[in-house]
């Protein structure tokens, strides 16, 4: 029995570090965040495909069923591959940008915090537990396309960028009316 | 809810330059995808800025470039957001009014991916990655109904033209 679970947890250790690495590798090619910070910043304030409307438009495309289909009926195994391979590659892509902006936007409030002479800490500890809840679904939707793909995942990613829209409009909200 | 794009949608003489533009220009080209490589072709590879110099004329160099990237927005937006199926259909009708010999037209478009040229400067990472990936597949779709067609003979191609290739029409 005991045999039993220590493989178990060694799986499972063994999945977990899976995760992290492939997440890692996913963050590293992602240059567009880390030049927003400095660089970018100045010259692109206004992104196009930002506002919301789109980012749902886009979401449902990468995340979509119909697609696959359409290739999928083609008969071929190795357009099917493709496929499933670019899919994943945009919706791991998409996870782990929204995951980063989310870290980017709480480190920039743990900043702002410090000086704040108002905290509430009712909306502090909510704008935590919703990062927290981010996290989670993040990482859940990150082994699911992982594993599964992404097509059938959109309701999960709709949930995740909801999320993450409330975090980025608490903490704006909180920043200027808050913090001085 | 925070909506950022209305701060870049033209207004005054740009938003009547891009009304100009979308009325004279863009309604001739039939297709999204045609639209879009035409509208990134107006815009200089070294500075990133949008040149017409008929919209100039009329409007002023700055309301032109003004119009042509939020038209260049408009289009990339719409063509990203196209079904697979329907992408192909407009690569495909592309590739036809080309002139290229279909697998030369393939071959160009997967090995120096000329696409990533018709992506605007200031757009969401993942709406370009979206349109990048869409033309990949796409291309990939038409490369795989090309060999499944049966072969044509060399000799009965026709002879190279010396007319322009491009079904765009000129910069007014």
């Amino acid at each position: 029995m005991m045999a039993y679970v220590s493989i178990a947890a060694a799986l499972v250790l063994f999945g977990v570090l899976g995760v992290y690495i492939l997440r890692s590798k996913y963050e590293t090619t992602l240059p567009d965040l880390r030049l927003s910070d400095s660089s970018i910043a100045g010259t692109c304030d206004v992104r196009f495909g930002e506002d919301v409307a789109v980012a749902e438009q886009v979401l449902t495309r990468v995340f979509s069923v119909e697609d696959e289909e359409f290739v999928a009926g083609l008969k071929s195994s190795e357009l099917e591959r493709l496929m499933v391979q670019e899919r994943k590659k945009l919706a791991l892509r998409w996870v782990v940008r929204k995951r980063m902006e989310a870290r980017r936007i709480m480190q920039e409030h743990t900043r702002a915090s410090r000086t704040a002479r108002d905290l509430q800490i009712s909306g502090e500890l909510q704008l935590v537990a919703r990062y927290l809840e981010l996290r989670v679904l993040c990482g859940l939707l990150f082994i699911l396309v992982m594993t599964f793909g992404p097509a059938g995942r959109h309701r999960l990613a709709a949930e995740a960028d909801a999320l993450f829209l409330r975090i980025r409009s608490g903490r704006n909200g909180a920043a200027s009316v808050t913090f001085s | 809810m925070e909506v950022r794009v209305h701060s870049v949608v033209p207004t005054g003489v740009a938003g009547e330059a891009h009304e100009d533009f979308c009325v004279r220009s863009l309604a001739r080209i039939p297709s999204a995808l045609e639209r879009l490589i035409y509208i990134a072709s107006t815009r200089d590879y070294n500075s990133g800025v949008y040149q017409h110099e008929g919209l100039a004329g009329r409007f002023g160099a700055g309301a032109a470039a003004q119009a042509l990237e939020y038209a260049h927005w408009e289009v990339f937006q719409t063509v990203s957001l196209l079904s697979l199926r329907r992408l192909t259909e407009e690569l495909h009708r592309y590739m036809e009014s080309s002139r290229e010999q279909p697998i030369a037209f393939l071959n160009a478009w997967q090995k120096l991916e000329p696409y990533r040229v018709a992506i605007p400067l200031r757009v969401d990472p993942t709406i370009a990655e979206l349109f990048i990936s869409n033309i990949k597949i796409a291309l990939a779709v038409l490369r795989h109904r090309q060999s499944a067609k049966p072969d044509r003979p060399q000799d009965a191609l026709p002879p190279p033209s010396l007319a322009p290739r491009s079904p765009l029409p000129y910069r007014s």
